[in-house]
């Protein structure tokens, strides 16, 4: 009997000890792989942000909206790097999936980086730069953008050089692109800037220059042009040229205690005048906004260091003798309270004025109200 | 008439422009590569949003993001490797 016991202590001794380092070789090996994957070049990071609107126009039902902002980042090596963002969003009564932007970037040297997929419009600072939910300091964009009747492309399907230079205190950016372009709409003599199909072999080309000669101010100007009429048709010859002007100036000043920032942005759109019905006329429009915000971060008081001032103009102004001719003029109010360093809630009130033909003006406001959170 | 104003608008807003940069330039202080890691941080963060904390993602997360920033904000390689660096220090 106590030989039987013995031998059945010895085999569970053996099969604990046997077990255990089989454990612990599993243990090392799956440490080991950790490892290797730790240490290997190619990096995997998603990234995003997520938004939550509350809308109340003037004479309208009131409105919920929601979205949000995968974006994936895949870093293989230093110089091969991939970036993408979804946008999933329920707006205007539907349901919404859309690629915002998915380019392959492989950088040439310190200073110039090449791109090509859809990407945001490096002539576009406040798309390229500030339209992120947790970012823009209103819960709306400036009307000027928007791919039917705006006056700039969001984002660009082609390819893309940019980078930019340090010279001594100071830097200039630069970006140069070619994309498929926009495309000319013959029934209001807009054009289209959600170009998945081109109508002509031309390929829009694009230039962007910023010079920063201290690190808070950013002057920038951009030229975009691209034939938009389509091939073999009396139109084809139609080109359409964008002037842009920015300007962005964020500093900390102590003497305010918090920090006041500025933006602004303008956009000439000239369209070529065919004199072809239903286009006869001379098809110039402007837009742009300007914004200052200012933040009281650096007070003692917990609650006003959190608080944000907001207020934007933007307007866009058709040609006067299109189909769809207005001046729209809007100016914006809002107040924010910042939760984290990017998240907040933004409270706006919005004033909108429409100036048709014949000078009728059409008054509309409404209230906005989102809450915003970066990841 | 509408026309000569238009430029005539376009022409003060050029000079103006390039009296801004003049001046402004002149004024420039310490050459950009020179400046720390922390320096660049908050300067080319700040431009367009609140500075994220060091802590807020890992040493491995932050060299993603930062060739993303790269791209994005046109930053030189060495002023994203002197960023980068800072951030994964002060981690």
């Amino acid at each position: 009997m106590k030989k039987k016991r013995f031998i059945l202590f010895v085999a569970i001794i053996i099969l604990i000890t046997f077990t255990t380092q089989n454990m612990a070789q599993e243990d090392t090996d799956l440490q080991s792989q950790i490892q290797k994957f730790q240490s290997g070049s190619h990096q995997f990071m998603v990234t995003g942000y997520a938004l939550t609107n509350f809308i109340k126009p003037q004479n309208e039902p009131s409105q919920f909206e929601t979205g949000f902002n995968p974006i994936f980042l895949y870093k293989a090596n230093d110089r091969l790097f991939f970036e993408a963002e979804i946008e999933l969003e329920i707006e205007d009564g539907e349901q919404n999936i859309t690629l915002e932007y998915a380019q392959i970037l492989y950088t040439l040297n310190d200073y110039l980086i090449f791109g090509a997929g859809k990407f945001l419009n490096p002539a576009n600072y406040f798309i390229e730069r500030l339209h992120p939910g947790w970012i823009n300091k209103l819960p709306t964009m400036p009307m000027f953008v928007g791919h039917h009747g705006g006056m700039q492309a969001a984002q660009h399907l082609g390819f893309q050089l940019r980078g930019g230079t340090p010279i001594k205190g100071s830097k200039i950016e630069y970006a140069f692109f070619m994309s498929m372009g926009p495309t000319l709409d013959l029934h209001d003599g807009f054009i289209d800037f959600k170009n998945y199909e081109d109508n002509n072999n031309n390929k829009g080309i694009g230039l962007k220059f910023g010079f920063l000669p201290i690190p808070e101010l950013t002057i920038g100007y951009a030229f975009e042009n691209a034939t938009v009429g389509e091939e073999n048709t009396q139109f084809e010859n139609v080109s359409a040229t964008t002037h842009v002007v920015d300007f962005s100036y964020a500093k900390d000043i102590s003497g305010l205690k918090g920090t006041i920032d500025l933006k602004a942005q303008v956009v000439w759109l000239n369209i070529d005048n065919p004199n072809i019905a239903p286009l006869t006329f001379d098809n110039n429009s402007n837009g742009g906004y300007a914004q200052i915000a200012f933040r009281p971060g650096n007070v003692d008081n917990d609650f006003f260091k959190n608080l944000e001032f907001v207020y934007r103009y933007d307007w866009t102004d058709k040609p006067d003798d299109a189909p769809e001719n207005e001046l729209v003029k809007r100016s914006t109010i809002g107040i924010n309270y910042w939760l984290s360093s990017s998240s907040l809630f933004k409270f706006a009130y919005e004033n909108k004025d429409t100036i048709v033909p014949g000078g009728s003006t059409t008054n509309e406001h409404r209230f906005v109200g989102q809450i915003a959170f970066g990841f | 008439m509408k026309f000569i104003k238009k430029y005539m608008v376009n022409l003060i807003l050029g000079l103006g422009f390039f009296a801004v940069l003049t001046i402004v330039g002149c004024a420039s202080t310490t050459n950009i590569v020179d400046r720390s890691g922390a320096q660049l941080w908050g300067e080319n963060c700040a431009r367009c949003h609140n500075i994220r904390p060091p802590q807020s993602l890992t040493d491995a997360q932050w060299e993603v993001a930062g060739m993303h920033m790269r791209t994005r904000a046109n930053l030189s390689g060495i002023v994203t490797r002197k960023i980068i660096d800072f951030l994964k220090t002060a981690n």
